[in-house]
């Protein structure tokens, strides 16, 4: 058995939270929307899907979506002094309808800014942008662009009928490159599950949907960059990942450069290995896993380079968030340095915060 | 070791539960079915308020003879949750049924005269 591991006291660090949501109410939404949609969400015909994530209350369910709600439940209850807020709206990519996705998106960006960014100067914000329609995508970009406090654009890599790095979605990443908004994308467990009987090929337990469908979300969006040269075409966006675990990034880098070596004319415009872009990009160390034993999380740790790439994020309030007490598990054993890049310094650099 | 009279049996029902500060820490006392239990509200996970959680019961499943999984809800209110994750115990043993060697730091409690005491 592994002997106790030493944990820093994580009140000596100034710490960063790249992954913070909130659950806004339904009527608290429809005030930042005009008809026929506000009508719409008031009588809470709503995307949302059966699973039980909260088990029917033995989990608890925070209803937390407000500035002052944040400072209290995560800023003093968890020790962050930087929450990274994104507004999530966690099914927007099942919505078909592209106007009223688009419009959905935009009322969520505006709540965050009144309710949580604007009220508060430590808090930082990421836009939601919808993915169905590639105008209206610009468009909601153009809007936020300028905003002090939006830093990045929260996007969820699922549900499009091709993957984002496909050229259709280029005007994206044009738009946020020039507005300088890093892309953060973040995953979600059930987009590729539709509710029973359509269920991942027949997986029938949240746990599975929910395992699977973070990593996939993740996986197969860094696939695409690679594939479709996305770095290459904009050298100065930064992309960051949340939420989908990382333990499986430095396989992935590994397998992507025996592939490269053998397939590169496949895709000629790289200008170097896939390991070497990936490494360009930053990952959120929600959800950490849980090994039975922690000296084999300071391996993958080591493996991904976390002092160089990893942020803390919480995924508060979520039902599977992490409290820093997790990550600071595996801190014990990094220098001062390297610590505080992990838990501030890496988000600042990939968000551009200014703190 | 000290002793710490933090209820009366009067006061603290079947079902019910109390939670108090006991020298820096917060210590919750079950009534489960007449026998008391007290644990450190603490969960090993990542430090949430588990003793705060709901009690519950839980699936469990066989496997019969045809080898098909039988699930069965049972064992209601024998389970406390931590509100945190979902992480189950066992409220009558404080064993995690989820990590093996995993326990809530458990506390022993007696009753003298109608007090029920929590030895630390």
């Amino acid at each position: 058995m592994a002997k106790t591991r030493y944990s820093p006291q994580l009140s000596d660090y100034t710490v960063v939270d790249t992954d913070v949501h909130l659950r806004i109410p339904k009527e608290k939404i429809a005030r930042y929307l005009d008809e026929p949609y506000k009508r719409r969400v008031e009588q809470g015909q709503f995307p949302t899907d059966s699973w039980d994530r909260y088990k029917s209350g033995r989990i608890e369910k925070g209803d937390v979506h407000t500035a002052e709600g944040l400072r209290e439940g995560l800023c003093e209850q968890l020790g962050v002094d930087h929450p990274v807020v994104n507004p999530s709206m966690p099914w927007l990519p099942r919505i078909p309808e592209g106007d009223y996705a688009a419009a959905i998106a935009t009322a969520y960006n505006k709540y965050l800014l009144d309710h949580v960014v604007d009220e508060d100067d430590d808090f930082f914000g990421i836009a939601q942008i919808p993915t169905q329609n590639v105008d209206n995508a610009v468009d909601e970009i153009e809007r936020v662009g300028n905003e002090s406090n939006i830093v990045g654009l929260y996007i969820i890599p699922m549900g499009t009928p091709e993957p984002l790095g496909n050229p259709r979605y280029d005007p994206i990443f044009d738009a946020a490159e020039k507005y300088d908004l890093t892309i953060a994308f973040h995953p979600h467990g059930t987009i590729s599950a539709i509710d029973y009987p359509k269920q991942y090929y027949g997986f029938n337990k949240y746990i599975s949907v929910h395992t699977l469908g973070f990593v996939w979300g993740n996986m197969q969006m860094i696939v695409s960059l690679i594939e479709q040269g996305i770095p290459v075409k904009f050298p100065n966006l930064t992309f960051t990942f949340l939420e989908g675990d990382t333990s499986w990034v430095p396989g992935l880098m590994f397998r992507l450069n025996k592939e490269y070596a053998a397939r590169r004319d496949e895709l000629p415009f790289l200008e170097k290995n896939p390991e070497d872009y990936i490494r360009e990009f930053y990952f959120a160390s929600q959800p950490l896993g849980e090994p039975n034993d922690g000296r084999d999380m300071d391996h993958l740790l080591e493996a991904l380079d976390a002092p160089n790439m990893l942020m803390f994020s919480s995924d508060y309030p979520h039902w599977d968030f992490d409290s820093p007490n997790e990550l600071s598990k595996y801190l014990g054993k990094l220098d001062e340095e390297e610590r505080k890049q992990i838990l501030s310094k890496n988000a600042v650099d990939a968000f551009g915060l200014n703190i | 070791m000290s002793e710490h009279i933090v209820t009366t049996v009067d006061e603290l029902n079947p079902g019910e539960r109390i939670t108090i500060q006991i020298e820096g820490r917060e210590i919750t006392v079950f009534n489960v079915e007449g026998t008391y239990r007290a644990y450190t509200n603490w969960c090993p996970h990542q430090s949430g308020p588990v003793c705060e959680g709901q009690l519950s019961g839980t699936w469990e499943a066989d496997l019969d003879e045809e080898k098909k999984i039988n699930f069965e809800w049972g064992r209601e209110d024998e389970i406390l949750n931590c509100p945190w994750h979902g992480w189950e115990y066992d409220v009558e043993t404080g064993k995690c049924l989820s990590r093996e060697g995993i326990k809530l730091p458990q506390h022993e409690v007696t009753v003298t005269d109608g007090d029920v005491v929590v030895t630390l």
